[in-house]
């Protein structure tokens, strides 16, 4: 188990390498001269070319990416055109708010969309079943941001509930982190629903009831843990497309987060920025899968952990 | 409730039979249109084997999971009959949690197939202390010791270690005595075994046999033991009902079925153990000739008809009863008109 883990954070650097790479080429060889930008519409040639020699975009770019690498070696990811202040500590700030939105998402979509998926498991093709499979099909299908101006302009807007945006109270969090949920708790629920179904036609699930077990005992212990495993690895991969949709809810519903520090960054082609997020996010997701793979082999003892 | 109302027929040979610990009667089972189980009865006594035996398809299972209330009620349903646990009482009809407070308790079951009975992600200790903490309410320690202790009682090696193993790290033949000990956990009065060893290999299922036999002197449980193979038969069972496309065909005592098979279908089981062929013959008559018919839509007459020998005009129009035979045995029961009262051979 140590040694599989050992092994994974190993081959985790170069592919963290590959990612950092990939970002810059992206971001330098789109079109657009970054210190034109950064100086502004109405800006000098001389102040320009300032700027380019301040953040060494003069250089080959092979000669910046190694000193980007340098950098960011030591923790430094640049720092913003626009503010003059460090991108890490930019995100540092921003992250408590993406992070709040991002958890109460997945713990909605965990809780809300396992807990369907199972109901709708016990009696397949009832009402209930059918109810919990329109309501993940809307889930599934609905656009986030259709959804969540929808949400905003019932609840906030009309029915004057719910606070329209920013962040403070749990009042706040409501509607982006529905709006964010929704097409993972739709998510959970089907695949909850047709793993738990296989999973309940399992000779050991036959033999749990053979043992007399209560059938609480037998969904919520034997039956779910099984199917929780090929769920695991569901979280891994929908965490990425959760950050992406994080990106849009905060956006919508002006929540001081990462994604909304990121959108704000490309529209003022702030590149150090949009690197920074961007590399940050992707960190974010090689952890995150690396976490639940391990986690998969804790949860399956089949795995060999050597 | 039931006074003794059901006919016992079978093992009436042995005096402790008088009190069974399980009468079956008139069960009919069904899964849709398809009847897998249509009257079937017997009873087993406390330290009696008793033996299910047929083809594929017989409706053996079916019958083990009916007592069991195993039936999944999305497939299928128990429509009929009688099933009545000794200190139990009535168990058709009952309720789920009500069946689920016996089951494991007063009857355990052993399954064919012991690479996907256990739990994957769960210790085999862990299993089968489960089984005494919800019967019994001991606490996770008792229970604990109680699995290492049953281990030891089925055989296995190093139980202590054993119990700290997860499934997939047994073999075939100690993943069945695990079963076997779970079943066995609340030493229950009675124990159904659904072809126990056809998934395991000659010298593994003889030791299976074995400790079952073992276990039953031990607990003087009744058993059910479901198998295809008469061989099997032979070695363990005091009693054996024939299966056929969901009928008893054929009961009687171990002893007088294998001297003198009355059924056609029975001769035929037992022309098809190899030892029993004559030489040379061997390869050519390994099973008897045709198949099973279909469930769902069974014709009228004897349904054993199209692939019997001996088949006669009588057996196409009325489907005969099971009944003692006109000669011979009065505690046997035999389902087929050339033993029947009054009806010329
Ligand atoms: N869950 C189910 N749904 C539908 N049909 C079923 C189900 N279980 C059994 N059957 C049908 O019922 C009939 C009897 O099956 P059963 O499993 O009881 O036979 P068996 O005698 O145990 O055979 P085997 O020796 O193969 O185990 C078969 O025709 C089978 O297809
Ligand atoms: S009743 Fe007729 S068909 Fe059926 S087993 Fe007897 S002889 Fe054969
Ligand atoms: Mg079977």
């Amino acid at each position: 188990m140590l040694d599989y883990a050992i092994y994974r954070i190993a081959v985790l650097l170069p592919t963290l390498l590959a990612v950092s790479l990939a970002v810059f080429l992206v971001l330098h060889l789109v079109p657009g001269d970054p210190a034109r930008n950064a100086a502004g519409p109405d800006a000098e040639e001389e102040d320009i070319a300032l700027i380019r020699e301040h953040y060494g975009l003069d250089q080959p770019l092979w000669k910046q990416y190694g000193t980007y690498l340098v950098r960011l070696s030591q923790g430094d990811l640049g720092e913003s055109f626009r503010s003059r202040r460090p991108v890490l500590d930019e995100i540092m700030r921003r992250l408590p708010a993406t992070m709040e939105l991002a958890g109460f998402a997945m713990l909605l979509a965990v809780l809300v969309g396992v807990g369907m998926g199972v109901a709708a498991s016990m009696k397949p093709n009832s009402w209930v079943d059918d109810a919990i499979g329109a309501l993940s099909a809307f889930g599934i299908s609905v656009p986030v941001f259709f959804l969540g101006l929808l949400l905003m302009l019932l609840f906030a807007a009309r029915l004057q509930w719910l606070p329209p945006s920013g962040r403070g109270s749990w009042a706040n969090l409501v509607l982006p982190v529905v709006t964010l949920g929704l097409p993972y708790v739709a998510t959970f629920a089907r695949v909850t629903r047709s793993t738990m179904l296989e999973v309940l036609s399992e000779d050991y699930i036959r033999t749990a009831r053979a043992k007399g077990l209560m059938r609480r005992t037998v969904i919520w212990r034997h039956a779910l843990i099984n199917a929780a495993i090929p769920l695991v690895t569901l979280l891994g991969v929908y965490f990425g497309r959760l950050l992406g949709g994080a990106v849009i809810v905060e956006t919508i519903f002006a929540w001081p987060g990462l994604g909304r520090y990121m959108v704000d960054g490309i529209i003022q082609r702030d590149l150090q920025v949009v690197q920074g997020c961007i590399l940050f996010f992707a960190t974010a997701i090689v952890v995150v899968n690396l976490v639940v793979d391990l986690l998969y082999s804790v949860l399956d003892p089949r795995i060999a952990r050597g | 409730m039931h006074e003794g109302s059901i006919p016992i027929v079978n093992a009436m040979s042995d005096p402790a039979a008088a009190v069974p610990v399980l009468e079956v009667s008139g069960l009919r089972t069904r899964f849709g249109p398809l009847r897998a189980v249509d009257g079937v009865s017997f009873a087993v006594a406390p330290g009696e084997t008793l033996c299910i035996v047929g083809e594929s398809g017989s409706g053996k299972s079916t019958v083990a999971l009916s007592i069991m209330g195993l039936i999944p009620p999305a497939a299928g349903r128990v429509e009929a009959g009688s099933i009545h646990l000794a200190g139990h009482g009535e168990l058709r009809g009952l309720a789920d949690a009500a069946m689920a407070a016996i089951r494991g308790r007063a009857m355990g079951m052993i399954f064919q197939e012991p690479m996907t009975s256990l739990n994957p992600v769960f210790k085999v200790g862990t299993q089968i202390a489960e089984v005494v903490r919800r019967h019994q309410g001991m606490s996770r320690a008792a229970a604990h010791d109680r699995a290492v202790e049953l281990l030891r009682l089925v055989g296995v090696p190093s139980p202590q270690m054993r119990a700290l193993d997860y499934p997939h790290q047994l073999s075939g033949g100690m993943r069945q005595r695990v079963m076997i000990a779970m079943a066995i956990a609340c030493d229950p009065m009675l124990i159904l075994a659904d072809e126990p060893t056809t998934a395991l290999d000659v010298t593994i299922q003889a030791q299976i046999l074995a400790l079952i036999e073992e276990l039953k002197q031990r607990l003087g449980s009744g058993i059910v033991f479901i198998t295809h193979d008469l061989r099997v038969v032979a070695q363990i069972a005091q009693t054996v009902c024939v299966m056929y496309a969901g009928v008893v065909v054929e009961s009687a005592t171990t002893r007088a079925l294998l001297r003198t098979p009355l059924h056609p279908y029975t001769s035929g089981l037992m022309a098809s153990i190899p030892a029993a062929q004559p030489r040379g013959t061997r390869r050519r008559l390994p099973v008897i000739a045709g198949t099973v018919p279909n469930l769902a839509k069974l014709p009228g007459g004897c349904r054993f008809r199209s692939r019997c020998p001996k088949a006669f005009d009588l057996c196409a129009e009325v489907e005969p009863p099971l009944a003692p035979p006109a000669k011979g045995d009065p505690d046997r029961l035999v389902r087929c008109w050339l033993h029947a009262d009054g009806v010329a051979a």
